[in-house]
């Protein structure tokens, strides 16, 4: 029987070696996803009363709740089908325009639906784990919208689940545009306050509080359009050229029960000839 | 007699288990770190008590285990643990006769070197949020541990883990 001592170095050196293997070496993932079975059981178990409860209270949800949630829901539906028809409309002019530029096509992105399973991984990241993996075509990288506005993106994919990082972690940076005067720049997470820094505009710049700002496309990994977050606080500082603006994101980073996982198509960026 | 050690594979195990549901328990964003790292202090616990059933193998498998389930590097929390328990056995000895205070205190130390070792993980994630909570668990920890211990050493008995 090895001393205590021995057996610590043995597991000291396994353990480094297993993190620089992964650190290194690419298809670690698989191994690791595969391996990831294993927790299924106590994630499951720290879910199940969630779900049990859920249920339940959706059994005994009041005839007239649900008929008066059905009308909202028609009416809603009717509203948003009328604007996709002026949005098909828009869509053939600028399809038409672009030809007319020499601008390359933008392709349409297919979503999938994923709901969140709200475990807390660690509570310094800004991470959650939702019901969509490999299996159901989830890939790295993969940008997340709810139906307000950009989440996040993922950024580790097991066979039945995915971790997605969101837009608020400091890991995490999205090119933006202003909707209103075409400005771009870099939001970046500022972790757990919530909030969204914009980086690289300078103290001259025309940012105003209230401004929205939407994905610009630039990068490749966020199709653009869509929202990121609005402009609450700005604050110059004559002794450094940039200014400290402060962004509330859009979509709710913190309730969203269902969110859309976009499955780009080559996306190709624009190219003007 | 011979059912002894099964008794007692069991028991620890079951303690494991709840130990890792508590751990990924869902609570608020900003009480997080009001939240005491069970494995940790049940792992220091049973280290104490029952060290030829529980020692380095597994600290090693529990922190594998732990990386699995958190999505984290895998091998930090091995590292991590092992660590922890390496001094645990270390200062064994005089640790069984301190009174449960004094246990409190080195439990400041372990659980210290165990989050110090978890900022190599948070770097690899390219994040820079650690601030002052992360630090503060560390007390929180040392307040909880007498409540773990109460309730283990009680599990110990019921289940006769000698």
């Amino acid at each position: 029987m090895p001393s205590v001592n021995h057996r610590f170095v043995a597991a000291v050196i396994l353990s480094l070696l297993l993190i620089i293997v992964e650190l290194q070496v690419s298809s670690f993932k698989d191994v690791k996803s595969s391996l990831s079975v294993v927790v299924y059981p106590i994630r499951y178990s720290v879910n199940a009363p969630k779900y049990l409860y859920s249920f339940i209270e959706g059994y005994f949800l009041s005839r007239a709740n649900l008929i008066s949630s059905n009308e909202n829901l028609t009416f809603e539906n009717l509203q948003l089908k009328s604007r996709l028809q002026q949005y098909h409309a828009l869509e053939m002019e600028n399809s038409t325009l672009r030809k007319l530029l020499d601008f390359s096509e933008s392709k349409r992105e297919d979503m999938q639906i994923a709901s969140i399973i709200k475990i807390n991984n660690d509570p310094f990241s800004q991470m959650v784990v939702i019901n969509k993996g490999k299996k159901h075509g989830a890939y790295l990288d993969q940008p997340i919208i709810d139906g307000n506005g950009l989440i996040g993106s993922v950024v580790k994919v097991t066979n039945y689940t995915s971790v997605l990082m969101l837009l608020t972690d400091p890991a995490n940076s999205v090119p933006v545009v202003n909707l209103r005067n075409g400005l771009r720049g870099i939001t970046v997470g500022l972790g757990s306050e919530g909030t969204l820094e914009l980086q690289y505009v300078t103290n001259t710049a025309d940012v105003k509080v209230g401004d929205r700002f939407v994905t610009s496309g630039l990068g490749g990994k966020y199709p653009e359009g869509y929202h990121v977050g609005e402009v609450v606080d700005i604050s110059n500082s004559a002794s450094e050229s940039f200014s400290k603006i402060i962004l509330k994101p859009i979509a709710n980073l913190n309730s969203s029960k269902l969110i859309l996982m976009l499955n780009l198509n080559l996306e190709e960026g624009m190219l003007a000839e | 007699m011979k059912s002894v050690p099964l008794n007692a594979y069991f028991g620890i195990f079951f303690s494991f288990i709840i130990a890792m549901v508590l751990a990924v328990f869902p609570v608020s964003e900003s009480l997080m770190w009001l939240k005491p790292n069970f494995i940790v202090l049940t792992l220091i616990y049973w280290v104490l008590k029952v060290p030829k059933f529980v020692g380095i193998y597994v600290a090693f498998g529990l922190g594998i285990f732990l990386d699995l389930l958190l999505y984290r590097t895998l091998g930090i929390s091995s590292l991590a643990l092992c660590v922890v328990v390496y001094l645990t056995n270390l200062l064994r000895a005089k640790l069984s006769t301190f009174c449960i205070w004094q246990q409190a205190l080195t439990v400041l130390l372990l659980v210290g070197f165990y989050q110090l070792i978890l900022v190599w993980h948070y770097l690899f994630e390219g994040n820079c949020s650690i601030n002052i909570y992360f630090w503060l668990t560390i007390i929180v920890n040392v307040i909880f541990y007498p409540v773990i211990y109460f309730f283990l050493h009680n599990y110990q008995r019921f289940f006769r883990i000698v």
